[in-house]
């Protein structure tokens, strides 16, 4: 059983590998670093589960299906492609770091909206998602947003939560680089779960109690001149 | 640049309130605020200004503005040095002396 999760592991490292190389997306470079900058993961630090030799027979099936590569589960990597600020590990593992970074204005976020067509949503349909999160250094550039579900099912934005701070707290306890983790996420954050987290997601009902022990550990940040946007 | 739509920035506003502009360097078209504490604020502008520009107006900072493709520092003295942002978002960084980040943006 061990042996089949450690070349389960395996073999979904070498498919966001070869996601990585086969999802390049060049975007153009104005305030920040482009997820297309970040460098692919060694493989040796790729996560701190031993890499075994090769399983002598073929993975089963470890790649989600087709539907789950795509929008709404992932953003659309042409309008999307991830973008960093010029930070490093040390800064994002400052405590209070996301509260020194600015909130996204309101006219970003509807710009964000636009750009995969939804001209109007209900309150707690959507949220305007950082792919590559601000704890992990990620930018408020459109390049980095996108309107993540929380209705989707099983891949939304609770569940994305969880990849998020399972990689910021590797990052920070030294178990992975911060490029790395930039790439794992941008690249696709439905495998990166998957080979950081769990191989399935949680259930609803657990997605929802970890989400209100979020909120009520939540304090908001300082006031902003933006209106607020969900 | 979209002056009139320029509101208060309200978190960084606070953090440099006070600080005096002592100097204002080109890196390309980045713009490097250097504060008398030793701060530094780098702003990634549309481009650096042509050369035999006269030189940016430096003072004390009251207050911050920013607008979607531009960014004002409200100085003593009813003056204002402002910028025109690359993008909306993602174009200033502060850190301290040291080297500690204290904004971004």
């Amino acid at each position: 059983m061990i042996q089949h999760r450690d070349s389960t592991r395996a073999a979904l490292r070498r498919t966001i590998t070869g996601l990585a190389i086969f999802g390049g997306v060049v975007a153009s470079v104005a305030c920040e670093r482009t997820a297309s900058s970040v460098p692919p993961p060694p493989p040796s630090v790729a996560d701190t589960v031993p890499t075994p030799a090769p399983a002598p027979t073929p993975a089963p099936s470890l790649v989600p299906a087709d539907s789950a590569l795509q929008y709404p589960f992932v953003p659309n990597p042409a309008r999307t492609p991830g973008a960093t600020l010029d930070v490093t590990a040390a800064d994002i593992c400052v405590s209070g770091y996301s509260k020194r970074v600015r909130n996204v204005p309101a006219a970003v976020k509807r710009e964000a909206y636009a750009s995969y067509g939804i001209p109007s949503h209900q309150p707690g349909e959507y949220e305007v998602d950082h792919l590559i999160s601000l704890e992990l250094g990620g930018s408020n550039s459109l390049k980095n947003l996108w309107p993540q579900s929380f209705r989707t099912h099983p891949w939304n934005a609770y569940v994305k939560d969880a990849l998020e701070n399972e990689l910021h707290r590797r990052v920070c306890a030294g178990t992975i680089d911060l490029a790395t983790a930039q790439h794992v996420i941008s690249h696709n954050w439905v495998i990166g779960y998957r080979v950081y987290v769990h191989q399935n997601p949680p259930s609803s009902s657990a997605r929802k109690k970890q989400r209100s022990r979020q909120r009520r550990e939540y304090s908001p940040p300082h006031a902003q001149f933006d209106s607020p946007v969900p | 640049m979209t002056t009139s739509r320029m509101s208060r920035n309200q978190k960084l506003t606070p953090v440099i309130k006070g600080r005096t502009i002592a100097k204002v360097g080109w890196d390309g078209p980045a713009a490097q605020l250097h504060f008398d504490d030793g701060s530094v604020l780098r702003i990634h502008t549309v481009a650096a200004p042509p050369a035999g520009s006269p030189p940016a107006t430096l003072g004390k900072v009251l207050a911050v503005r920013q607008s979607l493709d531009a960014i004002a520092f409200d100085l003593d003295g009813s003056s204002s040095l402002q910028f025109a942002l690359a993008e909306p978002t993602s174009c200033v960084m502060l850190r301290d002396a040291k080297g500690v980040l204290e904004y971004a943006d």
